[in-house]
């Protein structure tokens, strides 16, 4: 019997996680104000998590408002752990503001890309504007392209995870799934697949090869290929062994180490 | 059972209490081929009553969108589940043909 390839569980987690998240968000952004330029680096560090988090499920699903507001919070956050932005009252003011929008979309998350969100993600990426030096104004955001190792492939990714995995000291992979192959005929789901990898890291983007489908002309193809921009702590020898279906290949693209100066920047 | 309306070059499929799972995969592309044979270029796949669509039946989706892409055409997935619309946003398959939910949402 075929399985089903997809169900609500992942969804369900990824609500359950974040709900979780922000139950002691507003304790530990007022202990932030307290503390003021004298961080507590455990305590930005567990409010950054948990915005990385969010905006890393939201991006799975394409909530894009969730997404959206998550990444601008996470990128203030990461400007607060740097030094390079006191969390003042100002500052804190509008972090709760944005907290409690992303536990209201996320309540709602079905219906989270109606309601028209812009003028708060602005004032949230406004405090990036406000205290980035002038040359990193677009560090945050846009696309970067990255070289795989090898290949004449490029992959489009986003500027921000890049800097993430970076500065985390992750090993960045390009792991190719054929679909019917190595998941349905092993019994699998995209979804089991999936799951797994966000548990253990961070999806940065996936790319369907829609060639590899074949047309209705001719013999039907028996391979559906996908491609997965991977960061994670995995070392290159455990890799292969991630999750419960082995990809059909792994390239390492990018092997970090740990550091609070790796930047790059992203097209303008 | 596979439902089809058919109007000029426009063809609604609709598979009727059936999933879009292996089982089904040869019918259903077998159906597809020979409309599109028969100068459809406008497909749309009515997932009103599919509850599930696995691998096969997404690499099905696919290449009937490559073939219809390739004759200048079109295919449209409506009326897909709210799990049906996750996975293919994950996928990002959204991006390269139309998919639409219950309520006509994207």
């Amino acid at each position: 019997m075929d399985q089903a390839p997809f169900d609500d569980e992942l969804l369900d987690d990824y609500l359950l996680e974040s709900c979780e998240l922000l139950a002691n968000i507003e304790p530990y952004l007022l202990a932030m104000e307290q503390d003021g330029a004298e961080i507590d680096e455990r305590l930005v560090n567990r409010v950054f998590r948990a915005a990385h988090s969010i905006r890393g499920g939201a991006g799975f699903f394409d909530l894009v408002n969730i997404r959206e507001l998550a990444h601008n919070i996470e990128t203030a956050l990461d400007l607060i752990r740097c030094r390079q932005m006191v969390p003042t009252a100002d500052v804190v003011t509008i972090l709760l503001r944005g907290f409690s929008k992303l536990r209201e979309l996320i309540q709602n998350c079905r219906e989270s890309g109606e309601p028209d969100i812009a003028e708060l993600v602005a004032t949230v990426a406004g405090l990036t504007e406000d205290h980035l030096p002038a040359g990193e104004k677009h560090l945050s955001m846009g696309r970067m392209e990255v070289a795989v190792p090898e290949t004449r492939q490029r992959v489009d990714v986003s500027a921000f995870d890049l800097n993430q995995a970076r500065r985390s000291g992750q090993c960045i992979y390009l792991m190719r799934y054929d679909l019917i192959h190595d998941i349905q005929r092993r019994g699998k789901t995209p979804w089991e697949v999936f799951k797994c990898l966000i548990q253990t890291g961070t999806i940065m983007e996936t790319f369907l090869d829609l060639d590899s489908a074949g047309t209705l002309d001719g013999p039907p193809s028996n391979q559906l290929l996908l491609e997965v921009v991977y960061a994670t702590a995995v070392e290159p020898e455990m890799i292969g062994r991630l999750g419960v279906a082995s990809p059909q290949r792994v390239l390492l693209i990018e092997k970090n180490r740990p550091s609070a100066d790796t930047v790059v920047r992203a097209r303008p | 059972m596979i439902v089809l309306s058919r109007e000029g070059d426009k063809a609604v499929l609709r598979p009727s209490g059936a999933d879009i799972v292996s089982s089904l995969v040869p019918e259903l592309r077998a159906q597809m081929r020979g409309i599109v044979e028969e100068g459809v270029r406008d497909l749309v796949v009515d997932l009103a009553n599919v509850q599930m669509v696995d691998s096969s039946g997404i690499g099905l989706l696919i290449s009937a969108h490559n073939s219809l892409h390739k004759l200048g055409g079109r295919l449209a997935v409506v009326h897909a589940s709210k799990d049906i619309l996750d996975l293919f946003h994950t996928m990002r398959i959204h991006q390269h043909f139309s998919v639409t939910g219950d309520g006509g949402e994207d």
